[in-house]
């Protein structure tokens, strides 16, 4: 299932997904597959994440 | 022990420790891999672990109905070796996992023809010296040959997965 949420608060970020991945210290392609939904990260990768994003873990990673 | 042998042996040990030492030092530097990147590398491996029990179980099945085969045993190890590392490479790269994250795709590339290139060089010059078959066996020179073949297609893989990575993230952004 796709990440709309990560993309969609990347974007408000104003951050490319090459810049959202250095800051986190991954590479562009991870970040692509966990927008993509093709890949879930380690706890320790998600809250990296939202820490960078400003959010909080259930505003990026919870489903409703 | 005589002399040569414990200079081979010297040799070796040095040829270890600046290996380690280089090893160490990229660690640190370049080599990180991330979380997605160490699981694909895990599936790359398994694969070529199990490409060269296949290509083992290969070799000896044809080792027992053809009865004249064209390399030693050897040799015939180390396309094995190659052909899993071969195999290894490919999957990474099809995973995004072959450069680490700090690492430069065009540094990995140059690499890859450099030591091709040092592989051909080797190989022209065996093969104006006729030292790659005798007695119609190939000989060990022939490894630089499969290096080549081996180095070029991880080289003209990884290309076109960096071109198609370049597309795909134009489109995606």
């Amino acid at each position: 299932m796709k990440n709309l949420k990560l993309k969609s608060a990347r974007a408000a970020k104003d951050l490319s997904q090459q810049e959202l991945a250095q800051k986190v210290g991954v590479s562009r392609q991870t970040i692509s597959a966990i927008e993509k939904g093709d890949y879930n990260p380690t706890i320790k990768l998600c809250i990296a994440l939202c820490k960078v994003l400003d959010k909080t873990l259930d505003e990026l990673f919870w489903e409703e | 022990m005589n002399r040569a042998q414990v200079t081979g042996f010297m040799t070796g040990m040095a040829f270890v420790l600046i290996f380690c030492a280089l090893c160490f030092k990229r660690k640190n530097k370049n080599s990180e891999y991330d979380e997605r990147q160490k699981l694909a590398r895990g599936k790359a491996f398994q694969w070529a672990f199990y490409t060269l029990v296949v290509y083992t179980l290969g070799i000896a099945i044809m080792q027992e109905y053809v009865k004249s085969i064209i390399f030693t045993d050897a040799i015939g190890s180390m396309i094995g070796v190659f052909l899993a590392m071969t195999v290894f490479a490919i999957v990474c790269i099809i995973k995004d996992a072959y450069v680490a994250i700090s690492q430069r795709p065009k540094k990995v590339m140059f690499s890859l023809l450099s030591v091709a290139a040092i592989n051909i060089g080797v190989f022209l010059s065996n093969w104006d010296n006729k030292l790659v078959c005798s007695n119609k066996k190939i000989n060990i020179c022939v490894l630089n040959l499969i290096a080549v073949i081996s180095l070029l297609l991880i080289f003209l893989i990884l290309l076109c997965k960096l071109l198609y990575d370049r597309r795909n993230s134009e489109m995606e952004e």
